[in-house]
């Protein structure tokens, strides 16, 4: 028996079991737990009734390993799941992509340290079952078209599309052109909803351009490692689009409930 | 403002609960060695009262209590027996006979020591104008009781002494000159009776002027000689006098009026071992809070949503938990785990969520990040 989220309140519990995002020939790819699914899916509700969804939402970040790749696939998930919505998640950070290693978790989990121990090798897998695609590298070398570059997933209304591998040189040049203009217009004209995975705002300027190509943009931080300051001069840099929100990852209180509950609010 | 600092606060302590707790249980291990290690400590103490009349008298040069106002007997009392106690001579008669007697005779080093040792187990302070205290402490009852009861009568026989000792001076002073006014006062008489038997009085008539103005002269030496031995003596008679008196002024003007007892009950008992040593855990608790504050102030991370609100003026829209990551890899082929299951890749998504819808959800507690977020956006 796999060993998933183990949290003994909700073992048995068929609500809280994990979702598996399976590609198109039933090859699980990354694993959700409930807990997850559900923040987005509260997050995808707020969005609905309070205002409209944007076409185009891009996921930001102010580092790198913020979980912004992750939160895209999550929040792309979860509104093709629960929504009668197309929706693409497209990588646009090409300086670090990690749509198609995220892919991989399922079969590929992150092997745990151990002091003392190796870690046990990775199973042997067919990679014809595992998902690869030149993306958007390869959309705009002229080398796939969309359609090829697209990744099926079992949810027929999910597509995805990863950055694919780009000279260093020309990734600046890839970020503020026409084409990848056009190529996110054309993405959002077959797709109801694109969210966008962008580069760490932080790391380099282009993704200011990326992030530019969205209708609205959310702000993923992590609880208790980005620093607020950090935060504050992301956002000064993407002052031009408009913001839904933060987006906390990782979140994790330490107060006990109960003690939570004796602070009066103000 | 109030409800975000003590959140950070409560934060910044439970995140690093054990580290926040180690200090508070380091020193209260401490203060349990502490308690352990103490040797039982006995105390012995007495009060002595010193009659300003005869203290003013027997204190030479020193200001008397009715003229200085600002030092008053008890003090100088104390401030002579702390001095004291800084002499050897002093603390030997003190000691004798307790444990502190053979650590006396080693080199000066060592008798520096003592003497500091010596100095840490007595105590002496005054307690009011005329009354001074003493007290002695030591692991043995016995001994602090014998340093209690030698203290007092040391100091009072080193003032005796003293004051003998001027007595003693002046009579040997006085006694050295009574033997040559006393020859004087011989040869004076000698001379005056040679000039008697040389020179007889006439068998008619008066002596001769010359004679009579020689007598005269005779007699005045013999005369002045003879009050010169006479005051010696008086003086003599007077040292020995004052000696006397001074010995009972002393015995008078210093009275013991609370005897030192031997202790039977250890000074420092658990309980009072325990009330002294929680200043450990006082010290613990504040380096823990300083810890904790310290951490919440230093920590400029996003925590809370609303820090978002306060300083971003941005509502958190999502807050996704810390979860687990998987560890084992899973099968490939296998069939779907829920809610996966559930969807047919000939299906649409709203076909199957409407499917789904008929079955009524657990109603599940959201979780604190749940909450927190609502509460942030409300």
């Amino acid at each position: 028996m796999m060993k998933l989220f183990q949290n003994r309140k909700n073992k048995g519990n068929p609500h809280m079991e994990p979702f598996v995002l399976r590609s198109a020939i039933d090859t699980p790819l990354t694993v959700f737990s409930q807990e997850v699914i559900a923040s987005h899916r509260r997050m995808i509700t707020g969005l609905l009734y309070q205002q409209q969804i944007p076409a185009k939402i891009a996921v930001l970040g102010t580092l790198q390993g913020e979980g912004v790749t992750y939160t895209a696939l999550a929040l792309g998930a979860t509104m093709a799941s629960d929504l009668p919505t197309r929706v693409c998640v497209v990588e646009l950070n090409m300086w670090s992509p990690g749509l198609l290693s995220l892919l991989r978790t399922a079969t590929h989990p992150i092997a745990r340290k151990r002091l003392f121990r190796k870690p046990p090798p990775p199973p042997a897998i067919d990679e014809n079952l595992l998902p690869s695609s030149l993306g958007v590298a390869g959309i705009l070398a002229g080398t796939v078209s969309l359609e090829e570059a697209l990744i099926p997933t079992f949810l027929p209304n999910l597509m995805l599309l990863s950055a694919g591998d780009l000279a260093i040189e020309a990734r600046p040049t890839a970020a503020r052109s026409e084409a990848l203009k056009a190529l996110i217009a054309e993405v959002a004209e077959q797709f109801d909803h694109v969210i966008l995975d962008i580069p760490a705002l932080l790391a380099n300027s282009d993704a200011i351009a990326l992030a530019s190509l969205a209708d609205a943009g959310c702000l993923v931080v992590r609880q208790g490692v980005t620093p607020l300051a950090l935060i504050k001069q992301a956002l000064d840099e993407i002052k031009h689009i408009s913001m839904l929100g933060i987006v906390m990852n990782q979140t994790y209180f330490h107060t006990p409930r109960w003690l939570y509950n004796l602070i009066p609010r103000g | 403002m109030v409800r975000l600092a003590l959140l950070k606060l409560l934060e910044s302590f439970f995140r690093h609960r054990w580290l926040y707790l180690l200090p508070i249980l380091l020193m209260a291990v401490a203060a349990g060695i502490s308690v352990m290690r103490a040797k039982p400590l006995y105390s012995s103490s007495g009060s002595l009262y010193i009659q300003s009349g005869s203290l003013v008298k027997s204190l030479n040069d020193l200001p008397s209590a009715s003229a200085s106002w600002w030092v008053t007997p008890s003090q100088v009392t104390v401030n002579q027996i702390r001095e004291l106690l800084q002499t050897e001579a002093f603390v030997r008669p003190v000691v004798k006979g307790t444990p502190f007697e053979t650590t006396l005779n080693g080199t000066p080093d060592q008798l520096g020591e003592a003497i500091k040792a010596i100095n840490k187990s007595i105590v002496v302070a005054t307690a009011g104008d005329n009354l001074v205290t003493f007290s002695a402490e030591y692991q043995d009852a016995q001994v602090a009781y014998q340093l209690a009861r030698q203290l007092p009568e040391s100091y009072v026989l080193w003032k005796l002494n003293s004051d003998r000792q001027d007595s003693l001076a002046a009579q040997s002073f006085f006694g050295d000159l009574v033997a040559p006014y006393q020859k004087q006062l011989d040869t004076a008489r000698s001379n005056l009776q040679s000039y008697i038997e040389a020179n007889p009085a006439p068998v008619r008539g008066d002596r001769p002027e010359l004679e009579r103005i020689e007598i005269n002269r005779l007699q005045g030496e013999v005369t002045q000689a003879q009050t010169r031995v006479e005051e010696v003596r008086q003086k003599e008679e007077s040292a020995r006098l004052a000696q006397i008196q001074a010995e009972r002024g002393v015995r008078q003007t210093y009275l013991i009026i609370d005897a030192p007892k031997q202790p039977t009950l250890r000074v420092n008992g658990l309980r009072t071992l325990l009330l002294s040593n929680i200043l450990f855990l006082v010290i613990g608790v504040i380096l823990s809070v300083v810890g904790v504050i310290g951490s919440a102030v230093l920590d400029r991370s996003l925590r809370f949503p609303m820090e978002s609100t306060l300083a971003l003026h941005l509502p958190v829209i999502a807050m996704i938990p810390k979860v687990r990551m998987l560890r084992d890899p899973m099968p490939v082929g296998n069939q779907r785990t829920a809610p996966s299951e559930e969807h047919n890749t000939d299906t649409p998504a709203i076909v199957q969520r409407e499917e789904r819808s008929v079955e009524v959800p657990a109603i599940v507690q959201p979780p604190l990040t749940t909450s927190l977020a609502q509460s942030s956006n409300e």
